[in-house]
This record gives C-alpha cells, sequence and structure tokens, in this order.
C-alpha cells in the first residue's frame, strides 16, 4: 500500500494456490486484476506441514474422495501427492500470468499453511484466495485458510467463490468506518484502472439520519478521483438485505470493510455472494 | 381392248378449296374455334380417362407433336380441375417416437401454412416463455431450496464428524487425492515422536478412535453419490413441472384453433411431453440456467445449437399449401428428374457433415399435383436416371415415398429420413410419340397396367365443306392466339389447300397445328414486309416459296447435276431398256422427288431376274420383293409352255445410297419388258407405282413430290410438250400439286397419266399397242407382247440348242 492515504496502489497481487477450482477462479480475478493495474502475479504454494507429519503416523489412512477406498498413505506418498500439486499450480500461473501478458513469479514453501499464507502477505497489496481449498465436503462456509486471513491479514484478501469471475461494476460497502474508507480508496483505484465505472457505492449508514454525512464523505474522498458514483442504500443493516442488493445489481466486484455486521452475519454474506469480494482491514 | 388412258384435267391435279364458298372477309369475322378438331378419338379417351377413377387408368397421349397433343390435353385437363375443389393440403411434422421417420399430416385445403406459421411462432414463444419461467423468483428459489436442502444433509453428517474427532484431539485434513484424521495439538498435528512415547494401550486407543471415524467418513462419502443423484432427480421435476406450466398455454391456443383435428391434436400432445422431457436442452441455451456463463465460446455455440434443434422439432414443414388456389392442380414438370418427381431430401453443410431433418423435405411435381392432373413428356422421363422406375413404383404402391437417388443407387447409407409416404391421389398423363408408346407396350410389362387409356391422336383429318368452316375458324384461333395479322378469305383457303398437300392427301387435312401456327406466323411475317394489315394468299405462298427455298440447297444441287449432264437424265428421245424412274427423298422438313435412270440388259439365262441393287446389298427387302414380283409376272404371262431362259440385270444408275421401296417396280418391269422386246421407250416420260404379279399398278407415297421433280427437271430444260409422269389411278387422289405444274398442264405443256395396268403404262411409253393373246395364246407380231414373246422364244430356242449340243459334247 502506498502511504498516501488518499491513494492506493497495487503492485503485487499474492495468490495462493492449491489447483483446486475455488483457487483457480482466484488465479483468473488475480489475472485480470494485474492487467489493468500493472500488478506483479506472485503465486504461493503451501506443503501443509501437517500432511507430512500425518504421513509418518503408522496407523493412519487417507480416505480417497471418488472411490472412498481407505489406503495407507506414507509420508513418502505425500509429499509425492504435493509435488504433482505444486507443479500443476505452478504451470497454472505461469500460463495464465504469460497469456495476460503479466509478470509472474512463483515460490513453494513449506510450513503450516495460515501461518505461512499471512508471512508472504507482508509485501503483497492484495492476496487472492479460493473461498475453500475443496468443495466437496458439500459446505458453503469459508475454508479455514480463509478464514485465518480474514481475520489476521494486513492487506486487502480477495476471496473468490468457484467460478466467479472479476466484471463490472464494482460495489463497496461504505459504512464511514477507517477500513472502509480504504475499502472506498481500494474501489476507486480499481474503479479507475478497469474502467468499471460508475462506482457503486452502498451506504451503510446505521441511522437514516446519519446517511447524509456519510454521502458528503465519500464525495469528498472520491473528488480527487473524479469518478461517476451510484449510491445505493439498504436502511437498516441486514445481511439479508444487503443480499438481496447484491443479487439484484449483479456487481463483478464487492469492496468492504472486514468488520461488518456481527460475525455470523459476515458467514452468511460470504458464503451466499457469488461475485469475488475484496476484503479491507 | 386396253382402256386408253387419258391425261388428268388440270381440276384432278389440286383440290381447290373454293373461297367464294366462304361466308367472311377475313377471319377477324370468325367465332374463334376453342376446342379441338379431327381429334375425336383422343379427345374421347382424355375424358374417360380423367374421369375414370380407378387405378391404373392414367392417359398417354400418343400421336406428332404437332398436334399440338400438349396443349389440348391441357386445356381439357385444367377445365376439368377447374370444377374441382382444391385438394388437402400436406405438412411434415416431427415423429417422437421414431425421429427418422416424419410423420404425412393431411389438413384441409389452406390449413398446412397457417398451422406452419403457428408453430413457428410457436417455437419463438416458448423459448421466452421457458426462460422467464425458469429466471422466475418461484423457480429460483424453489430449486436453491432443493440444493441447500441437500447440501445440508450433507454438511451437517460432515460437521459432527469433525466436531466428534475434535473432542478426541483428531483432525480431518484434506490431502490432494482425499481425507485422512489425525490427531492434533495446539492446531498441529503431533509429531510421530510423542505418538511413540504413548503407552501401548493409548496409543491403541487411539488408533481405535482413527479407525471409527475413518469408517464413519467412508460412510458419509458413499452416501454423495446417490445424494446427488437424490438431488438431480428433485431439480428434474421442478424442472418439469415449471415447463409444463409455461408452455400448456402456448400449447393450448394452437390446440383450440385446430379444434377438429385429431391429427394435430396428437402432434401437440407428443409436444407437450417433449418439451418436458428436454427442458434442459431448451433452458440453457435462453441463459435460465446458473451454468451457462463460465464454459467457452464453442460450449455456448454448442449448447444453443443444442436447443436450435430441440425447438426445430416443433416446427411444420408445410409441404403442399392450397390456401391461394380453389381448385384441384394441373402441373405440368418439364424436368422430370427423380427428385423432381417424387421429391427430395435436402442437407445442410454443419461443422463440414451433411445433416438434414424433417424441415428440409422438398416436394416434387407428384406432390404439388395431388388431388389434381401430372403432365410428363414420355421420352423426358425416360432419359433421367431412375425417374421412370421411381414414376412406376409410386403409380404402383400408391404412395409417394421420397427417396435419393443415392440411397437408389445403393451408394451410400448415412443417416438419412425416410418420411412417412403420402397416398397418392393424382391422374397421371404421359405425352410421347406413337414409337415409345408401342416400345413401352411391348418391353415394360408394367406400361400397360398403369397406362390404361391411349389417347391417339391423329395426324390427318376429313376434308369436307364443314370441316373447311371449322378449319378457318381454328385459323381464326390461332391468329388470336399469337396475335397475328387476320387472313383474308382466299388466304384461308391456300393454308387449308397447303394443310392437304401437308398429308398428301386432297381429302384429308393436317392437324399438325403447331406447322400451321408455323406457316400463319411466316406469312404474317411477308405480309409485315409488304406493309399489308391482313395476311393475303400471295403472303402464304410466299411463305411456302421461301421456306422450300431454305431447304432447297441439296434439291437444287442435284437438279444441276441433272441439268448439266453429270447426272445422266434423258427428257426426251427413245431409248430400249431405259426409263426415268422416280423416287423421294427427306432431309430435314423438306421432301423432295427426283429422278432415276433405270436400266435393264437381257441376255440368254435361266430365267433370273438380277437386281443389282440387292446384289451389292444397296437394296432393302421392300425393293428385292418388288424386282421378284417382276419375275413372277413375266413368267405367267409370257413362260407358260416354256422355261423363261433369259437373265436379265436390273439396275438404278447413278445411285450410290441405299434405295428402300417398291414404287419403282413398275419403272422396273416396264424397263425390262422394253429390253426384252427391244422396245424404245420415251425418254419424256417418267414413271412411278409398285406392281403386283398380275400387272395392277398400285398406289404410291409421295406422288405430288415425285411429279414436281420430274417436272422441275424438264421445266429448266424448256418444256417440249411431250413431257409428263406416269402415276398409279389410285394416286389420284393424293395430288395437291404445285400451281407451277399446274399452270403447265393447263397450258398442255405437261401431262400426268393415271394408270391402273401395267399395259396401260407400257402402250403411253412406246406408242406401241401393247397386244392380246390371240385365240392360238400367241401375240400380235407388232405389238410389245408380241416382240417380249418373240425374243423369249428364241432365247428359249438358243437355250434348248444351247444345252443338246453341250450334252452331245459330253457324251
Amino acid at each position: 500500500m502506498s502511504d498516501d492515504p488518499t491513494k492506493v496502489r497495487i503492485r503485487r497481487i499474492l495468490v495462493a494456490m492449491d489447483a483446486s477450482p475455488h483457487s483457480q477462479s482466484a488465479l483468473q480475478a488475480a489475472i485480470e486484476l494485474a492487467t489493468h493495474t500493472g500488478a506483479n502475479l506472485a503465486g504461493i504454494f503451501v506443503e501443509d506441514e501437517n500432511l507430512l507429519r500425518m504421513g509418518n503416523l503408522s496407523f493412519t489412512r487417507e480416505i480417497r474422495l471418488f472411490s472412498t477406498a481407505v489406503a495407507a498413505c506414507s509420508a513418502d506418498d505425500i509429499q509425492r501427492q504435493l509435488r504433482v500439486q505444486r507443479r500443476r499450480a505452478e504451470e497454472l500461473v505461469h500460463a495464465a500470468a504469460r497469456r495476460a501478458g503479466v509478470s509472474s513469479t512463483f515460490r513453494t514453501v513449506r510450513g503450516q499453511v495460515e501461518k505461512e499464507i499471512l508471512a508472504a502477505c507482508s509485501n503483497a497489496d492484495v492476496v487472492a484466495l479460493g473461498r475453500q481449498s475443496y468443495s466437496n465436503s458439500g459446505a458453503k462456509k469459508l475454508g479455514s485458510t480463509a478464514q485465518a486471513l480474514l481475520q489476521q491479514a494486513s492487506v486487502p484478501v480477495m476471496v473468490l467463490p468457484e467460478e466467479a469471475q472479476l466484471r463490472a461494476p464494482v460495489m463497496v460497502l461504505y459504512d464511514g468506518s477507517k477500513a472502509a474508507n480504504q475499502a472506498l480508496l481500494l474501489a476507486a483505484q480499481i474503479t479507475k484502472q478497469t474502467q468499471y465505472t460508475p462506482l457503486s457505492v452502498v451506504n451503510l449508514a446505521a441511522t437514516p439520519d446519519k446517511a447524509g454525512p456519510l454521502e458528503k464523505e465519500v464525495l469528498q474522498l472520491l473528488q480527487p478521483h473524479k469518478l461517476h458514483v451510484s449510491f445505493y442504500s439498504i436502511g437498516r443493516f441486514s445481511a439479508q438485505r444487503l443480499l438481496h442488493l447484491l443479487e439484484t445489481h449483479q456487481s463483478g466486484l464487492i469492496i468492504s470493510p472486514a468488520a461488518l455486521g456481527t460475525a455470523n452475519e459476515q458467514q452468511q454474506l460470504l458464503k451466499t455472494i457469488t461475485s469475488p469480494v475484496i476484503l479491507v482491514h | 381392248m386396253i382402256k386408253v388412258v387419258e391425261a388428268l384435267p388440270p381440276e384432278q391435279l389440286y383440290t381447290v378449296c373454293n373461297p367464294a364458298k366462304f361466308d367472311f372477309v377475313t377471319t377477324d369475322d370468325l367465332e374463334p374455334l376453342k376446342a379441338v378438331i379431327g381429334q375425336e378419338r383422343a379427345t374421347e379417351a382424355v375424358q374417360f380417362g380423367i374421369g375414370m377413377q380407378k387405378d391404373g387408368y392414367n392417359v398417354f397421349a400418343l400421336g406428332p407433336n404437332e398436334t399440338d397433343k400438349e396443349n389440348l390435353v391441357r386445356h381439357f385437363l385444367e377445365a376439368r380441375a377447374n370444377a374441382e375443389p382444391a385438394p388437402p393440403d400436406w405438412c411434415y411434422v416431427y415423429n417422437f417416437e421414431q425421429p427418422h421417420i416424419p410423420n404425412a399430416m393431411k389438413l384441409p385445403p389452406g390449413t398446412a401454412a397457417e398451422f406452419s406459421s403457428d408453430m413457428n411462432t410457436f417455437t419463438e414463444d416458448l423459448q421466452t416463455a421457458l426462460t422467464s419461467a425458469f429466471e422466475s423468483e418461484e423457480y429460483q428459489t424453489r430449486r436453491q431450496v432443493i440444493e441447500e436442502h441437500a447440501q445440508e444433509e450433507h454438511q451437517e453428517a460432515f460437521e459432527k464428524l469433525q466436531e466428534k474427532a475434535r473432542e478426541k484431539d483428531l483432525a480431518l485434513l484434506r490431502t490432494p487425492a482425499g481425507f485422512t484424521f489425525a490427531p492434533i495439538k495446539d492446531g498441529e498435528v503431533t509429531p510421530p515422536d510423542e505418538i511413540k512415547k504413548m503407552s501401548k494401550e493409548e496409543r491403541e486407543a487411539l488408533e481405535d478412535e482413527v479407525e471409527q471415524l475413518q469408517d464413519e467418513l467412508q460412510r458419509i462419502l458413499r452416501q454423495v453419490p446417490s445424494q446427488q443423484r437424490k438431488l438431480r432427480e428433485q431439480v428434474r421435476k421442478l424442472n418439469q413441472e415449471i415447463a409444463r406450466l409455461a408452455a400448456r398455454d402456448l400449447i393450448n391456443e394452437i390446440r383450440d384453433r385446430y379444434e377438429n383435428l385429431q391429427q394435430i391434436q396428437e402432434h401437440l400432445d407428443a409436444i407437450e411431453e417433449d418439451i418436458v422431457d428436454n427442458v434442459n436442452n431448451l433452458v440453457q441455451s435462453s441463459g435460465g440456467d446458473a451454468d451457462g456463463g463460465g464454459s467457452g465460446q464453442l460450449a455456448q455455440l454448442q449448447k444453443a445449437q443444442q436447443s436450435q434443434q430441440v425447438l426445430q422439432r416443433y416446427q411444420a414443414n408445410d409441404l403442399i399449401d392450397h390456401s391461394t388456389t380453389d381448385h384441384a392442380p394441373v402441373v405440368y414438370e418439364d424436368n422430370p428428374t427423380m427428385h423432381n418427381l417424387v421429391g427430395r431430401i435436402e442437407y445442410q453443410a454443419q461443422m463440414g457433415t451433411l445433416v438434414t431433418d424433417f424441415t428440409l423435405i422438398k416436394p416434387g411435381a407428384l406432390h404439388r399435383a395431388q388431388g389434381g392432373y401430372l403432365m410428363l413428356d414420355a421420352r423426358k422421363v425416360l432419359s433421367e436416371p431412375f425417374a421412370w422406375e421411381a414414376l412406376k413404383r409410386t403409380l404402383h404402391s400408391g404412395e409417394i415415398r421420397i427417396q435419393s437417388l443415392r440411397e437408389a443407387m445403393g451408394y451410400v447409407s448415412t443417416i438419412s429420413l425416410e418420411p412417412e409416404p403420402v397416398p397418392l391421389d393424382v391422374k397421371v398423363v404421359l405425352l410421347g410419340d406413337r414409337s415409345l408408346y408401342y416400345l413401352l407396350h411391348e418391353l415394360d410389362p408394367e406400361f400397360a397396367e398403369l397406362f390404361k387409356v391411349e389417347a391417339d391422336f391423329d395426324d390427318q383429318m376429313d376434308r369436307s365443306s364443314e370441316s373447311q368452316h371449322l378449319y378457318a375458324r381454328m385459323l381464326a384461333a390461332l391468329v388470336k392466339e399469337h396475335e397475328l395479322r387476320p387472313l383474308k378469305r382466299p388466304a384461308v383457303a391456300r393454308v387449308i389447300e397447303h394443310s392437304a398437300r401437308m398429308v398428301n392427301d386432297a381429302e384429308k387435312l393436317s392437324t399438325a397445328i403447331t406447322e400451321v401456327k408455323d406457316l400463319l406466323q411466316e406469312a404474317n411475317y411477308w405480309a409485315e414486309q409488304e406493309q399489308r394489315d391482313t395476311i393475303t394468299r400471295a403472303d402464304v405462298n410466299d411463305a411456302l416459296d421461301a421456306r422450300r427455298r431454305r431447304a432447297g440447297r441439296v434439291r437444287e444441287r442435284i437438279q444441276e447435276n441433272i441439268l448439266r449432264d453429270t447426272l445422266f437424265i434423258d427428257t426426251d428421245g427413245e431409248v430400249i431398256g431405259q426409263v426415268n424412274g422416280l423416287s423421294v427423298l427427306q432431309l430435314g422438313r423438306d421432301m423432295f422427288g427426283r429422278p432415276n435412270r433405270i436400266t435393264a440388259r437381257v441376255s440368254l439365262g435361266k430365267g433370273s431376274v438380277i437386281d443389282i441393287e440387292r446384289e451389292v446389298e444397296l437394296g432393302g427387302p421392300l425393293h428385292s420383293k418388288g424386282v421378284l414380283i417382276l419375275s413372277g409376272f413375266l413368267s405367267a404371262r409370257y413362260a407358260t409352255d416354256r422355261p423363261l431362259s433369259l437373265a436379265a440385270s436390273l439396275v438404278f444408275e447413278q445411285s450410290y445410297g441405299a434405295i428402300e421401296g417398291d414404287s419403282a417396280s413398275s419403272a422396273e418391269l416396264y424397263t425390262l419388258l422394253s429390253a426384252i422386246g427391244q422396245v424404245p421407250v420415251k425418254q419424256s416420260l417418267a414413271v412411278t407405282g409398285s406392281v403386283n404379279q398380275h400387272g395392277q399398278v398400285q398406289p404410291i407415297g409421295g406422288a405430288n413430290e415425285k411429279i414436281e421433280g420430274f417436272f422441275d427437271i424438264c421445266q429448266q430444260r424448256g418444256l417440249t410438250g411431250d413431257q409428263g409422269v406416269l402415276i398409279p389411278a389410285a394416286n389420284v387422289k393424293n395430288l395437291m400439286l404445285h400451281r407451277r405444274v399446274i399452270e403447265a398442264v393447263t397450258n398442255g405443256q405437261f401431262h400426268i397419266y393415271p394408270v391402273e395396268h401395267i399395259d396401260q403404262g407400257m402402250e403411253l411409253l412406246t406408242d406401241l399397242p401393247i397386244g392380246e393373246v390371240q385365240a392360238d395364246g400367241t401375240f400380235p407380231e407388232d405389238s410389245v407382247n408380241g416382240r417380249v414373246a418373240q425374243t423369249l422364244e428364241q432365247l428359249a430356242h438358243r437355250r434348248t440348242a444351247f444345252l443338246t449340243t453341250s450334252n452331245n459334247e459330253e457324251k
């Protein structure tokens, strides 16, 4: 992030890869963003320390996803599987970057997944990752890595559902918090660079009388960017109302402060929204 | 006594049509004759044929094309068809049970196009209706509920398992290929060292727990496929329900419109079921399905194509529609290929392959003529590959079956359609010449069965004052139809006279209407050149003369060769054993006569007459027959009591082509008698006519041309007044000679002698009496017979003497 509080610059986008469909969506969205912002794409693959350790336990078994067969699984086996996965992830990142004409790097680290990605975040401006690492459990909720990043990452986190695509329009959720200001600036930057105008701002004023000043604040913050802005309002805040608004307007990218509503509401929002979401701290 | 032959008076050479007997000035005064003249037999046959409603009573109209039979037949058919109601329409629709056999649908006249357009609108509306139904909140919510319900069930089991594991300090981990359980401590998998430190009991307990959880997880995962199947089934049922609701209104609207048409009602039922079964294909493309977005362009294209294919099934192909007519059709197919007759299936190129469906079925002439009449040119049908067979098969089976040529030939067996055959209801009229009809009758066993009615168009009609009047009215009709100048009365008479000449018969008229029409058009041209408002007799004569000149190159070349004495023909003087025979040549439309020198030489022999033409195979069988008859005549008359002891040879001099016909046999007999009796024959006369064993002269064809052929030579050399032609008396009725001949005859410069018997001819040619047989069986000395008999007797004696001498020598 830039030092200038009114400006946000995206120079490096970190993509956490595990070759799952979700992470491929994340890669595509990151590429799209990088194409417009000129940022560098940094792929990262974490060889899960836990899995390697598990492989050393004599009594654990692997239950295969499709065949549901139970098989012995040594550390060597895990090592081999991870290597295959890593190679695929690396190929995906480089191929996609090459196609889009974006510069890319790729790094493999070994350790605890969340820790390593959090560590890697420190020199990135945005981190992109899939909503889940796997989709077959049937769960729609956030994966553990995504959850950890959302809670602890210092940079904006872009979360992508399976098959979601980054496109116009950009919609920013604004509640007047510091994080919301950051979100607004990021949204302004992305809107300008992608030309996904107009920028849609959802006014999340806590009470109706605060809506006016909030809107003024937004306009003031956006003044240097000279953007065409459309405002939306949902009245009293609830996840349900917000979701309805987002669905009817078919936004292509949602930028929101990370702390919005209760933890439950956050969970509900993230698991239901079908477009890419960037959460800003 | 032999009857003396008198030369024919001019009025017998040309049967005039007297203009004074007509009561009009020009053809404009006449009521044009619409009906057909002189074709009573054919007319009756055609009317019988089109009225007879039984199988196989199709019509073959035979006769020369010049009779204009195509127009005549069409005239009859149209008159009949105009009084008949419009026949039913035909549609092809998709067959949902057997897609490769599209169903044929019979509809009331004028309904097919309407139904087809209704179905087109239906397909367009259907997509919109389905799209909005599937985009409706109701559908989306119900679908999400189903999906979420299924997921929740699964997720709950999964979460319970995770919870259970957590209680036991175990974690569910995702490996690249599946899941596993591992003991966990502070969020990390317990290192193996710590496990090792556990007591045996503790470790066994841990292992047991892991195993239990694994079993449970396995059970949960195993349920996934059946759960997903259940989910899909529920979604499918929902989709079907929504689709049925969305489509029903549209379908009912059409159902109401065609309330009384059972076939359409059944087809609509089938469409409704098909929409329900194929709703996924239909909706995906219209963007109603959530999966529509992400897949590539090709996939989208394929989906769109797929839905298009499904929608196309609901259309209707209005093969035959009678919304614009109110009577039965009369169709003339002038290019009767197999496909043009029975219809064809077209193909479209799609991504490099050829595909087809029922909308690409195209009707043939038989379809278009359904409920009416189809006219075909027999020769064209026969010359198109497989067309004749296809026509017969259709008539035989009573149904029109569309088959592609490639299949008929057995070359390819691509997936194609076999449209349901349409029951045949067509009366077929074939037009052809007589030889074709008789050939088909002889060679094609099915022909007689399928074309039971022969409409035989005559090429001539009787000539009487009534028929001449009708003929004049027919000319008036032609004048009107072809927008020509009206004919004056004498011109009409001249055309009628020429019509008689066309059939070479003074008592008949030609029914070759197209030729008469040509003559009128040409006469009209000459009238125009003369800047006349009407066609006169002179214009008709000009037209005929010009036509003769145009075709006259060969004729003039032959005449020139005769006049320049390259071809030897004498027209005066007397020569023994030499007669001017007459032959006729046809080149294109022009027919003309020419004289041929026939000579004979006689010597001692065994009684044979050698026909040199036959010896070199230039004489045809009829010519040879004529020559052999001569021997019969000679033997009977002169050799009843002694052997015929001569060897005679006969030849057409300077003839370099084949000779056929017996019309020169009388000339040959005259030559032979002259040669035997050493009687000179007048070269100023020419001869035509065949002869029988009794010496009677029999009629021949082309009398007019033959006379004119000899006349032209004589005239160009200068008429002497002695010149003339001997024709069979039976041919007098055929005479319609050119006016130049008539003029010469009137002036006594040329003579036509009608001869009944060879004796009359011989007297004319030699000026010697023929000599009748006397009581003692001999002939008077100074007569033709006398001289001939004398020579033959001498020859017989010489032969006997010769035989005796040679016999003695042998001894």
